[in-house]
């Protein structure tokens, strides 16, 4: 087996506001092989990208604390880094996709700039050799005539090609680990097979290991090896995909799967799940999903411990096995 | 039907009594303290100053604050040129204060809030008539134009307040003009239009409960500004005449006599200053608690 | 973009020529200059004499059209005091108006961009409420008084600056920390907010993702796209520092601008008060043009686009 290239272990992280503490992630362990793209899944506030800025030392201060826990990279605790050592490994070994490459790039700098922001703190490279190394990684990605783009302004570029740049920004340092935050969500249609066809390429080609969040199901069929499903800041199972997508065994998994709209032509049903998210700021007490869940009992009202379920299998579920 | 609408009616007003309650309980309270002095003494001038503000008495002119050598216990902050005692004169001053500042924010916001409501629902011609219009108040110096409204139809004390209010309404116009231009491509307006309002009503019953919070807030800090105007009109002598006494012919009288009698200028000064810095921090708490944003903050 | 200036150009034309109106009717409500430029037992004859030479006999539009005419071409008309051409006069207090507010502004930066940068990199902590806390007592802080204060300390107890004048270099001291000390507080307050907006910008925090250390971030990403709104502020308070010297001047007894429209005020010496306000005014509005088309100029949004 490959060895781990990340793992994070029992992660709490809270936010303090007016009206209270949300604790947004609640004991969250998991880990990425290396070569392995993770998907992890969730809605809002389920904590996905709450996890992921905690990955790269961006959770917000001072509201958002990272209460416990270890985040292990390479075998060592980030958590326990001084901010110039996160500095060093942010960017070029752990590298993230931000959301919406609208808002990601400075509309007063150049693209050609920004891109070589990336490796202008890591590696030491000559003016020269910089635009040229840009340009290579501009090509990695297949945005054409990269020479003339190089001095283009983002709000010069397509959605579909700012979110390019910031991919081949994130690729520019060749990291160990690539954290992509929802990356098709904030484009069109059209653009989001373009570009999911391009991280599979990049992945098929690089061996990159990546974890991918997002709340779209079909994007993780498509592209994760394994699956982690995350509600309210728990993982509530985690299989790899083609076991997950099979044999669900947690209800709010098996819910999500149902919701996927299908049906023959004509008749599309629409399944959702009962009820609604709880208020972040009060979880219920015990399993977070019992109030929505058919099978749930007075037990669930204790937190359910994580229990095995198959080869590589995680459920976090009391009745898991009457499913 | 129309008993479920009055049941739902009820609901919403008792919700809102109790949240202006909590509302209030927020409040920042060493500022709402001074606030309330300050009504309470120009409210009661004529029963908590120790004595006439206009009394002359020569032979206690010039005397220093009572923690000082020389000062006396009947006259805590002494007194000026004139024996007349300092803090009966501050006392007396802030009616003054009072009247003009509030009276003069409700009339600048009145006026700059329609002028606002105005421009930003009608957009077109309307809207940069008054834009233009607020630019030429806005690029003149607004001291002399008061000054100047003021040297020709006379210092009384309504003129003061009009004229105050004739220099200040350009501060709400530009903002109220953008939330009603934000507001007027609201669906609920258009939803109003189609049902067939008249376009003036749609003003009144639409915009305007919706731009009165940040109404609020403005006029709130605009107190304190109000106030230091009317200060500054007394003190180069265009303000409401003596014998009525103001804070600000308070500083004039004692900056003719600095040093001699440095607390003449002094104390006045100081209220000014307090009256001020609780009236904005009250405005700025209030904004706080206003914002739609104030849910997720720290 | 030149569609734009043009239309800016138009609308500060409209505006300056509002206030040319507005300032000729308020004089013209303030007094009857007759009764002002002769003697209180001048004869009726006189008057009408008079009355007819200042071309006062016509009606109000026609008299506003002479005004505009003569102003367009720079003629303000003569002092009822000094007898002499009104802009010759403004010309020369002009300077010393002009070292004050440009001693004022600099101050004023000095003082208040890095209270409001550090205030809002430091959100939240007791360096940021000390700033604000400053800020807002600066802001509470009548002008006149201040003025009074400083000459009060500085001049009067400890000697260490002149209370009024204009003579030798520490004389502007006092009068300039006077005029900027508002103007300080409220760009402070502006400049947090601002900074702050920045700081919050997606922009920012991709940027730190990309492993670019912090100082570089606030350079580069912060204070850069922040420039723009905060250059929009020193020039607007430069122009209004501009109009706002005349209580400053009048407890300085500083020779500029301002103590010559207080002076012409209290004289009804209306020429002059209708020429400080108009010129004051168009400088006002000139700074703000400027400062567009800069704006405009350096965006490289609007540059291509």
């Amino acid at each position: 087996m490959d060895e781990k290239i990340l793992e994070v272990k029992g992660l709490h992280i809270h936010f303090s506001t007016d009206r209270g503490v949300i604790r947004a992630v609640e004991g969250v362990d998991f880990f990425i092989r290396k070569r392995e793209v993770l998907g992890l899944v969730g809605e809002s506030a389920s904590g996905k990208s709450v996890i992921g800025q905690a990955l790269v030392g961006v959770v917000a201060k001072p509201a958002g604390r990272i209460v416990s826990g270890e985040i292990l990279f390479n075998g060592q605790d980030i958590l326990k880094k001084s901010e110039t050592e996160v500095e060093k490994i942010r960017g070029s070994e752990i590298t993230f996709i931000p959301q919406d490459p609208t808002t990601a790039l400075n509309p007063l700098l150049s693209v050609g700039f920004q891109i070589s922001e990336a490796f202008k703190y890591h590696r030491t490279l000559k003016v020269d050799d910089m635009a040229a190394e840009v340009i290579k990684v501009m090509q990695v990605v297949n945005i054409p005539s990269p020479e003339q783009r190089l001095k283009d302004y983002p709000h010069q570029l397509s959605g579909g090609l700012k979110q390019r740049v910031i991919i081949a920004t994130a690729l520019a340092c060749r990291p160990d680990l690539l954290i992509a935050d929802e990356p098709t969500s904030a484009l069109d249609v059209t653009i989001q097979m373009q570009i999911i066809k391009l991280i599979r390429e990049i992945q098929d080609r690089f061996h990159m290991t990546m974890l991918l969040i997002t709340h779209n199901l079909g994007l993780v069929a498509k592209m994760c090896n394994r699956v982690a499903v995350l509600y309210c800041g728990r993982i509530v199972e985690e299989a790899p995909t083609k076991e997950l997508f099979k044999r669900p065994r947690h209800p709010y998994t098996k819910g999500l799967l149902a919701s996927l709209p299908k049906g023959e032509k004509g008749k599309v049903e629409l399944y959702t799940i009962p009820g609604q998210l709880p208020n972040p700021l009060y979880h219920p007490e015990g399993c977070h999903f019992s109030p929505r869940c058919d099978l749930s009992t007075g037990k669930c009202k204790e937190v359910p411990v994580m229990e095995q379920a198959g080869e590589d299998h995680r459920v976090r579920c009391w009745r898991w096995r009457e499913m | 039907m129309a008993g479920k609408n009055s049941t739902d009616n009820e609901t919403r007003k008792a919700e809102q009594k109790i949240k202006f309650r909590m509302l209030i309980r927020r409040i920042p309270k060493i500022p709402a303290a001074i606030i309330l002095l300050l009504f309470i003494s120009s409210v009661s001038a004529q029963w908590i100053a120790p004595h006439d503000p206009t009394a002359q008495t020569l032979l206690d002119a010039l005397k220093p604050p009572v923690w000082l050598k020389g000062g006396s216990a009947s006259y805590i902050l002494g007194t000026d040129a004139l024996g007349r005692d300092v803090l009966s004169r501050i006392i007396y001053g802030s009616r003054v204060s009072v009247i003009v500042g509030f009276a003069g924010v409700l009339l600048s916001a009145f006026v700059g809030t329609l002028l606002g409501m105005i421009a930003g629902y009608s957009g077109g011609k309307i809207d940069s008539v008054i834009m233009r219009f607020t630019d030429m108040m806005l690029s003149m110096p607004y001291i002399l134009i008061a000054m100047a409204i003021i040297a020709a139809i006379g210092p009384s004390l309504t003129n003061i307040i009009i004229a105050l209010a004739l220099c200040n309404w350009v501060g709400y116009t530009r903002i109220i003009r953008f939330e009603s231009m934000k507001l007027s491509t609201a669906e609920f307006v258009d939803m109003a239009v189609i049902s067939g309002s008249g376009r003036f009503r749609n003003l009144f019953v639409h915009i305007l409960p919706n731009v009165l919070n940040t109404v609020l807030v403005l006029a709130t800090l605009d107190v304190g500004k109000m106030i230091i105007f009317e200060a500054a009109l007394s003190f180069l002598g265009l303000g409401v005449q003596p014998p009525t006494v103001t804070w600000g012919g308070l500083c004039a009288d004692g900056r003719s006599n600095l040093s001699f009698g440095w607390w003449i200028a002094t104390f006045p000064g100081i209220a000014i200053v307090m009256t001020c810095l609780a009236g904005n921090l009250i405005g700025d708490w209030l904004r706080d608690e206003l914002d739609p944003r104030h849910q997720l903050r720290t | 973009m030149g569609l734009y200036i043009v239309r800016r150009l138009w609308h500060s034309v409209i505006v300056v020529f509002g206030v040319i109106v507005i300032t000729f009717l308020i004089a013209r409500v303030m007094g009857d200059p007759v009764a002002l430029l002769l003697p209180p037992d001048a004869s009726k004859e006189q008057r009408i004499a008079m009355t007819h030479e200042l071309g006062l006999d016509k009606p109000l539009y026609v008299q506003l059209a002479v005004y505009v005419g003569q102003v367009v071409r720079g003629d303000f008309g003569k002092s009822f005091r000094y007898n002499q051409p009104v802009l010759r006069l403004v010309l020369e207090k002009f300077p010393a108006t002009l070292y004050l507010t440009i001693v004022a502004t600099i101050i004023s930066i000095m003082i208040s961009l890095p209270l409001g940068v550090i205030s809002a990199v430091r959100r939240g902590t007791i360096t940021d409420r000390i700033g604000m806390g400053l800020a807002v007592l600066g802001q509470s802080i009548p002008n006149f008084w201040a003025g009074i204060m400083l000459i009060l300390l500085f001049a009067v107890k400890f000697r260490l600056f002149p209370p009024s004048g204009y003579a030798g270099w520490n004389a502007v001291i006092l009068p300039a920390f006077t005029l900027a000390l508002f103007f300080a507080a409220a760009t402070a307050r502006l400049t947090r907010s601002n900074v702050l907006d920045e700081l919050d910008a997606d922009y920012v925090r991709y940027a730190r993702l990309k492993g670019v250390p912090e100082r570089t971030v606030l350079l580069r990403h912060v204070i850069r796209n922040a420039f723009i709104s905060i250059l929009n502020m020193v020039a607007l308070q430069f122009g209004l520092l501009l109009g706002g010297a005349v209580i400053t001047e009048f407890i300085f007894s500083w020779p500029g601008i301002g103590r010559l429209s207080i002076d012409a005020i209290y004289g009804r010496d209306f020429p002059v008060v209708q020429a400080t306000v108009i010129i004051t005014a168009s400088c006002f509005i000139l700074i703000n043009l400027f400062v567009d088309v800069v704006y405009m100029a350096t965006d490289p949004r609007v540059k291509r686009g």
